[in-house]
């Protein structure tokens, strides 16, 4: 498969789950961390052309509120956020996977 | 920025970055339905919330925070894993607390619970929310009359936390607001509303992408409203001019490196923000403006004895401004002595800074402290005006008044009734949606409200955020005073020295800040609102959690004062609490001007409050646009304190490290300094004339005489570029030398870029 169609597929593992993400950014983030397509949030940002502070909004909901991913690191001066996938987030992703 | 940032292109992409991007946005926005989910088109408009830091507009709300260094630092002081608990207070006595510096206290974190002071055990001590409320209000009700007491209100405040406090505090039956906006722009609320009918600036922020000239005067933006400099920047580029006029020579005012260019950002490039500086004596801005006028008409009297064209804006002058004639007279009478004497600029200088403007067709100035707080701010501030009349630079594109404000919502605050002397179109109104009627004579502002606590006829302060006590000038001697109230109360996210002079009884009540998420009783995510420099009102919602589940959103808390204090016969404070569209219904209904609000206020880029003098209306006392009625004063504080060997001029600012009396961190690294901050800033000449060297140790002691010896005690002599016998430092430290009776004719703001001090070796005693 293409990369595109990895991130379609993953996008859809993530976001059928039914989980009460904030928005469907929240999907996109956690296939985006699952491909290795970006793993903090400025870049990710950066890639699909969003604001970097709706992105930070995102990834503290999928951390805070669904345990889903987990903060590495967070540049003070940005407030760029490296995050990876918890147990719960690549749990998202096995059966897709298999 | 480091280059493992997790960019990991994958091998085998067939399309990039752009096909991924098209691929990702495609399924973010037509997605199947999630809970809670909104388009990829809402998201990025005003669901986002308003930065917390300075009131700078913003191009596209929302998104912009991450870029300014001073937004990322007030969100993650909000954002700290450190936590106040009730078993901090039981560790640390307040007398000891008391002993912490302003940075040791607001780094132990965010408040957790409700707390109340215990006189015989000198702790604070947890206590349930309704218990607050009804103390609170057994102390409020208890008081002889309802002006002893005081209702402050912080420039963080919402638009709605802001009008639900006047609501509560008006119904109690006073109006006592002091608030930080008296301290702050006061004078540019007071000299605008006399000049053009509005005390408000003119300019949007396009309207800087239009000018061909800006006169940036009294204001330092690379620490104080970072958002700003992109704006000058972006002026510089395309070659309009921005002259600076600053005592010191600030660095975002010469260079900027915009973090939104991210190949600037790896080179560590940087372009100009200014094409002119110009460093005048503390004082001198006024005589700087008298003498560019001069310049003008100079010139234009010039055009006409040649036959060419003119340069004033006659149509304007004729048909929407009253006092010209009166005014040019007082101008063409200062004399080139006094003006090159107390701007502390040569002719030519002041003539060169003149022909922009001879020059421009769009102007727009900008002001902000160091020019609002001094004794002759009013005066300065129609000078400017004045000057700006004279070519019609107001009321039209690319033209117009800009006084920049501080915190993030303190205009908003004036505009929903956070004003001791308010309109009496605003009280009627209100009257009229209330059914009642509230108080109509005039309260406190700072000064007042100072001068009440020192006479011992205040019983009660309330706070609505801020840091009172510390903000405020003689900040010991009104220390003194809040121990002998009888209540005092705190709305608060973090511990400062403001909450560490308990009166008989105190409590702080812990808050959300404005990057948390607001929920009501169902769930249901709240939004306020906010208006920035420009009159634009923002929605703003919060995007992390609550620091703790005990805390209470700013309107949760005074809805529970107020019921517990007045009852629910005239306000139903529970349903206002519970859905904030209810509390901008109100504002509608009370301020007409807000239309819609509730609509409007959910577009992209909220709305605009429509501002008279923008449509060349004049709500003045003549139907017309004023120029000013003032001479320059017979003698600046410069000029008192000339020739006498060991007295100086100092002005009080702030560190890059700090956001008003919130100390950040220690660093002052465009000036150089770290971790310290008893320093005061001194010319090298006056150095050498004084007998003083880089490091020494000295004391500055206050000269206003009024029995009381001020002094700051113990700070390290910097040697900086600032002007002969101007001396600068940071606040609140050297709050302690300004005295509260010198304020502002007219305005009554503090004088804290004028404060007259000598220095002397230091007395380590």
């Amino acid at each position: 498969m293409s990369q595109e169609e990895d991130l379609e597929a993953a996008f859809h593992a993530a976001h059928s789950t039914g989980l009460p993400y904030l928005s469907p950014m929240g999907p996109m983030i956690l296939a985006a961390t699952h491909l290795g397509v970006a793993r903090d949030s400025r870049s990710f940002a950066r890639i699909f052309d969003l604001a970097h502070a709706l992105v930070i909004r995102e990834c503290t909901s999928l951390e805070q509120e669904l345990g889903l991913i987990e903060t590495e690191r967070k540049d003070v001066r940005t407030s760029r956020v490296f995050y990876r996938l918890t147990d719960a987030g690549d749990a998202l992703f096995e059966a897709k996977d298999d | 920025m480091t280059k493992d940032d997790c960019i990991k292109k994958p091998s085998g992409a067939a399309g990039g970055w752009g096909a991924l991007k098209s691929v990702g946005r495609q399924l973010m926005g037509t997605g199947s339905p999630v809970s809670r989910a909104k388009t990829l088109l809402s998201l990025n408009q005003a669901d986002g919330f308003d930065c917390p830091g300075c009131a700078w507009g913003d191009p596209e709300h929302g998104s912009s925070f991450e870029f300014c260094e001073n937004g990322v630092k007030a969100v993650a002081w909000e954002a700290t894993k450190a936590r106040v608990t009730p078993e901090f207070f039981a560790e640390h006595s307040v007398t000891e607390l008391q002993g912490w510096t302003d940075y040791d206290l607001e780094h132990a974190g965010r408040l957790t619970t409700p707390i109340r002071y215990n006189p015989e055990t000198d702790h604070y001590e947890e206590v349930s929310w309704q218990d607050a409320f009804d103390g609170i209000a057994a102390a409020l009700n208890a008081l002889e009359n309802p002006n002893q007491a005081e209702f402050y209100t912080s420039g963080r405040a919402s638009n709605e936390a802001a009008f639900l406090y006047q609501l509560f505090v008006r119904l109690y039956g006073t109006n006592n607001f002091p608030d930080c906006s008296n301290m702050c722009h006061e004078a540019s609320g007071v000299a605008l509303t006399q000049a053009i009918g509005v005390g408000k600036g003119t300019v949007l922020l396009d309207d800087f992408e239009k000018c061909d000239l800006i006169y940036c005067v009294g204001q330092n933006p690379g620490t104080n409203h970072p958002r700003m400099l992109a704006s000058l920047r972006e002026a510089v580029e395309r070659g309009a001019k921005v002259c600076v006029f600053n005592t010191l020579k600030e660095k975002g005012l010469t260079k900027f490196a915009d973090p939104q260019k991210k190949l600037e950002m790896l080179t560590g490039g940087a372009e100009p923000t200014s094409t002119d500086y110009y460093r005048p004596r503390l004082g001198g801005d006024m005589a700087v403006f008298r003498g560019m006028s001069k310049v003008v008409l100079e010139a234009e009297d010039r055009a006409m004895t040649e036959g060419r064209p003119p340069i004033l804006d006659h149509d304007f002058i004729r048909e929407h401004t009253s006092g010209f004639e009166g005014w040019c007279d007082m101008v063409r009478a200062t004399s080139w002595e006094i003006i090159e004497e107390q701007s502390g600029l040569s002719r030519d200088e002041i003539t060169r800074a003149a022909e922009m403007y001879l020059k421009a067709e769009r102007v727009i100035t900008t002001w902000a402290m160091g020019v609002t707080q001094h004794l002759h701010s009013v005066q300065t501030i129609r000078e400017i005006a004045s000057f700006m009349f004279l070519k019609g630079n107001i009321g039209r594109e690319g033209a117009g008044l800009c006084p920049v404000r501080g915190h993030s919502n303190v205009q908003g605050d004036r505009t929903v009734g956070i004003n001791e002397k308010a309109p009496a179109a605003f009280l009627d109104a209100l009257e009229k949606e209330l059914g009642v009627t509230l108080p109509r004579e005039p309260g406190h502002n700072v000064t007042h409200a100072i001068g009440a606590m020192l006479e011992g006829t205040v019983k009660a302060f309330v706070a609505l955020g801020g840091n009172f006590a510390r903000a405020v000038p003689d900040s010991s001697l009104v220390a003194d005073a809040f121990r002998n109230l009888d209540l005092t109360v705190n709305i608060a996210t973090k511990l400062n020295h403001g909450h560490l002079m308990p009166g008989k009884a105190s409590y702080v009540l812990p808050c959300l800040g404005r990057t948390e998420i607001d929920r009501n009783s169902k769930g249901e995510r709240q939004m306020i609102t906010v208006e920035d420099s420009m009159s634009m009102v923002h929605g703003s919602s919060g995007i992390n959690l609550p620091a703790s589940k005990s805390l209470k959103s700013e309107i949760g808390i005074i809805a529970g004062m107020a019921k517990a204090t007045l009852g629910s016969d005239v306000v139903n404070w529970d349903e206002m609490a519970e859905d904030y569209d209810k509390i901008r219904d109100m504002i509608a209904r009370v301020l007409p001007s807000f239309g819609d609000f509730n609509t409007q206020v959910r577009k992209p880029r909220g709305f605009w409050l429509r501002n008279s003098a923008s449509h060349r209306e004049w709500k003045t006392t003549t139907g017309l646009a004023n120029f000013g009625t003032d001479d320059l004063r017979d003698r600046t504080e410069w000029q008192e304190v000339k020739g006498e060997n060991g007295k100086f001029v100092l002005q009080t600012f702030r560190s890059h490290d700090q956001y008003n009396t919130t100390i950040y961190g220690m660093d002052d690294r465009y000036r150089g300094v770290y971790g310290i901050r008893n320093v005061v800033f001194i010319n090298p000449k006056d150095m050498e004339k004084n007998g003083l060297s880089d490091g020494d140790m000295v004391d500055l002691i206050g000269c206003f005489d009024d029995g009381r010896h001020r002094a700051c005690k113990g700070f390290r002599v910097v040697p900086y570029d600032t002007p002969y016998g101007c001396l600068a430092g940071y606040y609140p430290e050297m709050n302690e030398l300004v005295p509260h009776q010198t304020v502002g004719d007219q305005s009554y703001t503090p004088t804290s870029k004028s404060v007259i001090v000598k220095i002397e070796p230091h007395q380590s005693a």
